[in-house]
């Protein structure tokens, strides 16, 4: 055995070139694995560690005004940590924006990369991602809203992992919005210079042990709310202006009590003057008696007429009083009903909270860097191991060829005694040898410089992350030592074993075992003889000993066409990629037909001049463990920037087509969205999609949903605009610029941009790959029979058709076959990649496209074929036959 | 002259690995004639073959077939004269492994406008029954026969055999002799058949004798004898 493995040193000096394409593949194959496998997992323990270390918050709210130090310190009591994180928006270089916090002291701690905290009121720490885009070093002065600041630091902060300015951007854009912490009187100086946006009181919390965050937003919605005590003037005339019609009725109420009261007591005046008027009249009648009998008598019985009628006014006014006490009762109760009316259907929620995010829902957390690379880590672990068993196979096929080369040599050293296994084990060892080896060379390959650290980059180009010490996984090592030459020896010891199962007699005889004709001839299977050189019978038969000579090839073949559709399934999951980037910029780019988008936070009664008031409302759909904002947005039936009509009902939505793409949704599916704020659900019926591209969006009619949500008959919150209105910012959450989404649509493709070249090159050398090796290895194969036919005077054209051609139409064939296959997999597979990212999903290919990956496909095999064209007029008869001989 | 060799020189190797294999050969063969070219192992015989057949470059000198030089021809134009002036017949048969029987001769039969009669061939040469079989099917001598089925079938001029019946028994190769007879007579075809077999020389037109890439001996034979009546082989 050891002199027989002698052989093996030879065997690789004799295919160096073989073994060497092989074991390049395999370290690629490796180099991916654990570049992008380590680069998650450092990623994945690098975040961890920085958001224990930062104290990284569970959540956060934010309140209309301020809570007090007593309400603050009596939530923190029976929830946990909380702190405020207050911030004001201050435009820069007047289209940047950057978000100013003051230092923060119990949560979500600013990491520094470099530089220090800032410490006097004109000193600030700028957020590394912004930092590095802008070139904004320690030390650089920026003016912000009219003030100097010295950068003395670069940093992050784990609640802006991903820096979205909005919880509803489709994308971040840290070229032009940034973060930045100032000392407390750089903060009070910059709110006092009447030159930024509005304060945002927002709260980080941490839980206590055993605390809820359900708990928390009630007791937050609990607290008393004196809105008029904010100080907030656009908020007063909001609220106040929600309230004015409860608070119109509320008064004439409270005159119509006061009338009753009022009128109740006229009445009861009444009756105590009747009461008097009879007492007095009694007493008179009493002096009138003494004229009874006398001339006079005509007087007593005026008097005791008046009396009468004064006993009777008395008993009126009596029942006058009885009937006025019923009705102030009954005016009483009406008040007491219709406030508890008007508090039941004239419910303005103003609690003192405006949001409440878990981290969950919050995607600066959620969306962060370790959430986007755990799907990466799985795929590059099972394409690994494809590859690996792909390039295992490929291996395979060398060694049968060599079997077959050797068979006589093979069959006399078992007619020797030397066993099948002694045999087995020889001819694994140079394929499981050169996959370890492989293996080992891409793993150190993988965790260098170019493999983790390079994939690290478009983490720190997309994140806001601190450096993070690169981790060297166990599971990623032994994947990478054991799993190459584990996977040959199974391949390899499968097949060969196989091959060695002849008798030695066979094998000395190098038997060619019946092709699977039963015996019927490929050639004869017409009947009929061939006319002449060059007329169709003739090229099929050329046609027929290449179908001959593909089924003697046909491990090879399947090797290629297995080889090509694994590289086209990582080709089309790239071309997926840019096609979604080309569609998104593309589309976007149509269906922007505003140039502002205002979103109010206090909107005015009026809609201002200019403006076409729409209604939206952020509902949640969860999606692949993801939750994603849908805009739910309520528009007038002439709407002029969108060009579709609404159901004209609250059950039936109009989905745009990227809800559609993103969920899988048709027309009279179901479509459930979630307020999270309310922990209510919707479940509408689509009744209809239209083309529109921007973000996740539905479409009710304004007046339905202002019905379905409780609001007012001319309640609005956003405002479309083909000019600036000029709005006053305090009133505004949020303005989107046309230029905004144009921006963030070239954004995102310009992320993507390294995954698609990484995808399509990786495809395609894979297929070069595999290809020419299997070409390779068939033209050695047939290099006796090449021989042959170039002694009988085949011509260089016949040979290839025979030898070479077939291929093609193999590839051909799979390549058409294959390519709607793999699309419709990478389009199934595709969507798990960016479950994240709240866009829509068009993955549509056009045909030219289609017809360019073919055309591709076959300037990849003309090119392979070329190159051994070149190998088989190499091939020289007389030294072939020497060599047989 | 159907065949005329001038003065042709070959040599393998440089410096301390130098050989001279052939040192300035003449030949002339005429049409229809069957030729031996015999010789130890080492004269020279099989490389002659090969420069004659196109398989390998004379390093000098001149080969004419009907007049038509092929020294220094060009592979392409090397591969066409092959194409349509030879037939090979190889002492290891050379068949296309995984192609059967027929199809083997197929192989060759698509080179030529005018074939021969595939079945015709096949029945002559005793194949009919194993038509359908892989070379490692059959023995050697139905292997042989094969070949010279496969280099007939496109009724070559100039049919060169290499050692032909050098792997097989004595009754085999007198077969395979009577069948290479047959074929000179029926069709006129001109064979040059290289051989280290001494009793092969007496059926045939023309003996040449070699030894270390010279001819030593070159004559007609004049008293042939019938391949079936040859001893010793």
């Amino acid at each position: 055995m050891r002199v027989l493995n002698k052989r093996i040193w030879r065997e690789l000096r004799a295919h160096f070139g073989r073994y060497l394409a092989l074991f390049f593949m395999i370290v690629l194959g490796m180099y991916l694995v654990v570049s992008v496998a380590g680069m998650a997992e450092t990623t994945i323990r690098g975040s961890r560690e920085y958001n224990d270390e930062c104290r990284q918050q569970d959540g956060q709210f934010t309140t209309f005004i301020p809570l007090t130090d007593t309400q603050l310190a009596e939530l923190e009591k029976d929830h946990g940590v909380i702190e405020k994180i207050f911030s004001i928006d201050i435009e820069a270089d007047d289209t940047d924006i950057i978000r100013v916090f003051r230092k923060r002291r119990k949560l979500d701690l600013l990491k520094l990369d470099e530089g220090r905290e800032p410490e006097k009121d004109d000193e600030i720490v700028i957020m590394n991602l912004y930092a590095g885009r802008n070139d904004i070093g320690v030390g650089d002065v920026l003016i912000l809203a009219g003030r100097k600041f010295r950068v003395t630091g670069l940093g992050c902060v784990p609640d802006y992992n991903l820096t979205v300015r909005n919880f509803s951007d489709m994308t971040a854009d840290p070229e032009s919005f940034g973060i930045a912490f100032v000392s407390d009187e750089g903060y009070d100086a910059l709110l006092h210079s009447g030159r930024t946006g509005g304060e945002s009181y927002t709260y980080s919390y941490r839980l206590a042990e055993g605390a809820d965050a359900k708990q928390l937003k009630e007791a937050l919605k609990d607290i008393d709310f004196d809105y008029k005590a904010s100080g907030n003037g656009y908020l007063i005339e909001y609220v106040d202006r929600l309230y004015k019609e409860k608070t119109d009725f509320e008064e004439g109420l409270t005159e119509l009590v006061d009338g009753t009261r009022d009128l109740y007591d006229g009445i009861a005046e009444a009756g105590d003057g009747a009461k008097e008027l009879k007492e007095a009249m009694e007493e008179n009648n009493t002096a009138f008696e003494l004229l009874k009998d006398t001339p006079y008598e005509a007087l007593t019985q005026i008097t005791d007429g008046y009396l009468k009628g004064a006993g009777e006014l008395k008993d009126g006014t009596d029942e006058l009083l009885k009937g006025a006490e019923d009705y102030k009762e009954g005016v009483s109760k009406f008040n007491d009903e219709v406030r508890d009316f008007l508090d039941e259907n004239y419910n303005v929620d103003i609690a003192n909270l405006e949001s409440f995010y878990e981290n969950k829902d919050n995607p600066r957390i959620a969306s962060d860097a370790a959430s986007d690379v755990v799907l990466k880590k799985l795929v590059s672990l099972v394409a690994g191991a494809i590859l690996v068993m792909l390039f295992a196979y490929v291996i395979s096929v060398f060694i049968i060829h060599q079997i077959n080369e050797e068979s006589s040599v093979i069959g006399t050293l078992y007619a020797m005694g030397i066993k099948r296994r002694t045999l087995t084990l020889h001819y694994i060892l140079l394929p499981t040898l050169v996959s370890f080896t492989a293996g080992l060379a891409g793993m150190f390959l993988g965790f260098s410089s170019i493999g983790v650290d390079f994939q690290m980059q478009d983490s720190y180009l997309y994140y806001s992350l601190p450096h993070m010490d690169k981790v060297y996984p166990l599971y990623i090592i032994i994947y990478c030592i054991v799993m190459p030459p584990l996977i040959s020896v199974l391949v390899n010891a499968l097949v060969i074993r196989k091959k060695l199962a002849g008798t030695a007699l066979s094998l000395i005889r190098n038997e060619q075992k019946d092709l699977g004709n039963n015996g019927r001839s490929a050639f004869i299977a017409d009947g009929k003889k061939p006319v002449n050189g060059n007329g169709k019978k003739s090229r099929a038969f050329l046609g027929q000993f290449s179908k001959r000579q593909m089924t003697r090839e046909r491990r090879s073949v399947f090797t290629v066409v297995i080889g090509m559709l694994v590289a086209l399934l990582i080709f089309m999951i790239g071309l997926d990629c840019y096609v979604l980037c080309n569609n998104v910029r593309k589309e976007n780019l149509a269906d922007i037909n505003y140039e502002y988008m205002y979103i109010y936070k206090y909107p005015t009664k009026e809609v201002p001049e200019g403006g076409e008031a729409c209604f939206v409302k952020n509902l949640t759909v969860n999606y692949l463990d993801y939750s994603l904002d849908v805009n739910l947005i309520g528009i007038d039936k002439d709407n002029p920037y969108y060009a579709f009509k609404t159901s004209g009902n609250k059950k039936d939505i109009v989905i745009a087509s990227s809800t559609a793409q993103k969920y899988d949704l048709k027309t009279g599916d179901t479509f459930i969205l979630e307020d999270t704020s309310e922990d209510r659900k919707y479940a509408f019926t689509i009744s209809d999609t239209v083309p529109y591209s921007i973000g996740l969006t539905a479409y009710l009619d304004i007046d339905e949903m202002r019905e379905l949500f409780g609001e007012c008959d001319d309640y609005y919150n956003m405002v479309l605009s083909d000019k600036d209105l000029g709005i006053d910012s305090g009133r505004l959450s949020s303005v989107s610029k046309r230029s905004d989404i144009e921006n963030a649509a070239g954004i995102f493709v310009d992320q993507m941009m390294s995954l698609i070249v990484i995808l399509i090159v990786v495809s395609i050398l894979i297929f070069i790959a595999v290809m020419f090796l299997m070409l390779n290895v068939m033209i050695d194969r047939a290099a006796f029979g090449i021989s042959l036919v170039k002694i009988f005077g085949y011509r260089m054209k016949e040979i290839r058709r025979v030898y070479l051609d077939g291929n093609f139409y193999a590839v051909m064939i799979a390549a058409c076959i294959g390519i709607p296959v793999v699309k419709k997999i990478a389009d199934m597979i595709y969507p798990y990649f960016i479950a994240n990212t709240a866009m829509g999903m068009n993955l549509h290919f056009e045909w030219p496209l289609y017809g360019a990956v073919i055309l591709g496909i076959v300037a990849v095999y003309l090119t392979i074929s070329g190159v051994l064209t070149g190998k088989i007029k190499k091939i020289v008869p007389a030294e072939v036959l020497k060599n047989r001989e | 002259m159907y065949l005329e060799v001038k003065g042709i020189r070959k040599s393998y190797g440089e410096g301390g690995s130098y050989i001279q294999v052939l040192k300035g050969i003449d030949l002339s063969v005429e049409k229809g004639v069957m030729c031996v070219i015999q010789g130890t192992s080492g004269s020279g015989k099989s490389t002659m073959l090969n420069c004659i057949g196109g398989l390998d470059q004379a390093d000098s000198g001149s080969i004419k077939i009907e007049g038509k030089e092929i020294v220094g021809l060009k592979n392409n134009a090397l591969s066409e004269y092959r194409r349509d002036n030879l037939g090979f017949i190889f002492q290891f048969y050379n068949l296309v492994p995984n192609l059967t029987v027929r199809e083997n001769i197929k192989v060759c039969e698509y080179l030529t406008d005018s074939p021969m009669d595939i079945d015709e061939l096949l029945d002559v040469l005793g194949l009919t029954e194993h038509q359908k079989k892989f070379p490692s099917q059959l023995s050697g001598g139905q292997q042989q026969r094969c070949a010279i089925a496969r280099a007939l079938i496109k009724n070559p001029r100039l049919l060169l055999c290499d050692e032909p019946t050098g792997a097989l028994d004595s009754k085999t190769s007198r077969d395979i002799l009577i069948l290479l007879e047959k074929v000179n007579q029926k069709y006129g075809t001109t064979m040059l058949i290289v051989t280290h077999n001494n009793a092969i020389k007496n059926m045939v037109d023309q003996v040449v004798i070699m030894k270390d890439g010279e001819i030593r001996k070159s004559y007609r034979n004049d008293e042939k004898i019938p391949a079936a009546e040859l001893e010793d082989l």
